[in-house]
């Protein structure tokens, strides 16, 4: 469990599986949600839950963002982190959109960027976004990510095609000397 | 689907398994395959063995698998991945196994019968592919075929111990359509002369 001073994020547990159902939304949908063919599924409580259980870094590794008060303000997590491959993708679930501005998200932002590149050590972290995801896109760029390009009309949902934009940050390099002198 | 041709494509089946796995000894199919080329040559058999009984004819499948054919046998492989119905898009991937066919339009033609079965058949409305950097025949090939590069992953893939880039091209409907457009003369011409009419118009192109 990690105390911020506006935050509080701890694992994902199997009673948090009602929560991230409810962010299975056709009129809300959100990048971190897609599936390997980019389409946005639609569980069932139990489907979350089973998700859950095989919560390691090979299927992907969830956290829940609380308040002062308990509430759930948004789940984030990291995929990829045991791949072959030197990269993490990141990713951020709020409730609301206004999350992206308030200051808990940014110590979220540091928890992710601590998990991807100290304790999974991957060189390279990425993020995708849709077209919807305003504020997500906004915070990547103000937490240095650089696009990578755009996927033209990947998803189909709400009666109309998303774009797909990929974004990408390399491990700074005094964080790389940080680590071989660890 | 016959091309003009001797060379043509079909669904793959079991009994491709033996050339498909004799083409695993070739080290650029390792080169070029995604994801870890350190996979052992019994994981890799029984994946593609488990893909191949997958390539059903008769359900919404998550991939199909096309053989590349002539009258000596099957000289490559075209693998339409990740198949959303609900997006209707798909990745593609080509490999041609006869070395010696690589570089030429028999490439080329089996990539855009493969796009044609992609938009007139399955009725998709995009199709995708990843490609290495280094693999600069087949993401030539892609843009050839009117797919625009939509991704540049830097460092993306490492091979033989170096961080290498990898592209993503994204080929619409429209795009396609205009593709056909271009190449609406070559409709039941011989071989020999769609290789003349391509020579003439990529010497018209380059530069003098």
């Amino acid at each position: 469990m990690i105390r911020g001073e506006h935050s509080l994020i701890r694992t994902i547990e199997l009673d948090d599986a009602g929560g991230l159902w409810q962010l299975y939304d056709v009129e809300r949908p959100l990048s971190f949600l897609l599936d390997r063919r980019q389409e946005l599924p639609l569980p069932s409580r139990d489907d979350v839950r089973r998700y859950l259980e095989r919560n390691d870094p090979q299927h992907g590794q969830y956290y829940v963002v609380e308040d002062a008060t308990g509430q759930v303000m948004a789940f984030c997590g990291v995929r990829g982190g045991a791949g072959e491959h030197g990269f993490a993708e990141l990713g951020i679930l709020p409730f609301a959109d206004s999350f992206f501005e308030a200051p808990a998200c940014k110590e979220v932002l540091a928890f992710l960027h601590q998990l991807v590149f100290f304790q999974l050590r991957r060189y390279k972290a990425m993020a995708h976004c849709l077209d919807t995801e305003v504020g997500w896109c906004k915070c990547l760029k103000q937490q240095g990510f650089e696009s990578s390009g755009v996927q033209r009309q990947v998803l189909f949902t709400g009666g109309r095609w998303h774009d797909l934009e990929t974004f990408t940050l390399f491990r700074p390099v005094s964080e790389k000397e940080t680590i071989n002198a660890s | 689907m016959p091309l003009k041709t001797a060379i043509y494509i079909r669904r793959a089946e079991r009994e491709d398994l033996d050339t498909i796995l004799s083409w695993m000894d070739d080290e650029d199919f390792i080169r070029f395959l995604y994801g870890d080329p350190a996979r052992s040559p019994k994981q890799l058999r029984s994946k593609i063995v488990t893909l191949l009984g997958r390539s059903s004819g008769l359900m919404m499948p998550g991939s199909i698998y096309l053989v590349i054919d002539s009258p000596e046998g099957p000289v490559g492989l075209l693998a339409l991945q990740k198949i959303s119905w609900r997006n209707r898009s798909c990745t593609i991937d080509l490999y041609m196994g006869q070395k010696s066919l690589r570089n030429g339009i028999v490439a080329a033609m089996a990539v855009y019968r493969a796009l044609e079965y992609c938009f007139d058949e399955l009725n998709l409305h995009r199709v995708g592919a990843y490609i290495y950097a280094f693999n600069t025949r087949s993401w030539r090939l892609m843009e050839k075929s009117g797919a625009k590069r939509e991704l540049l992953l830097k460092d993306h893939v490492l091979r033989d111990g170096k961080l290498y880039d990898m592209y993503c091209y994204g080929l619409l409907r429209e795009e396609f359509e205009q593709l056909r457009e271009r190449y609406a003369d070559f409709k039941g011409m011989s071989l020999a002369d769609m290789i003349a009419a391509h020579k003439g118009e990529e010497e018209a192109e380059s530069p003098s």
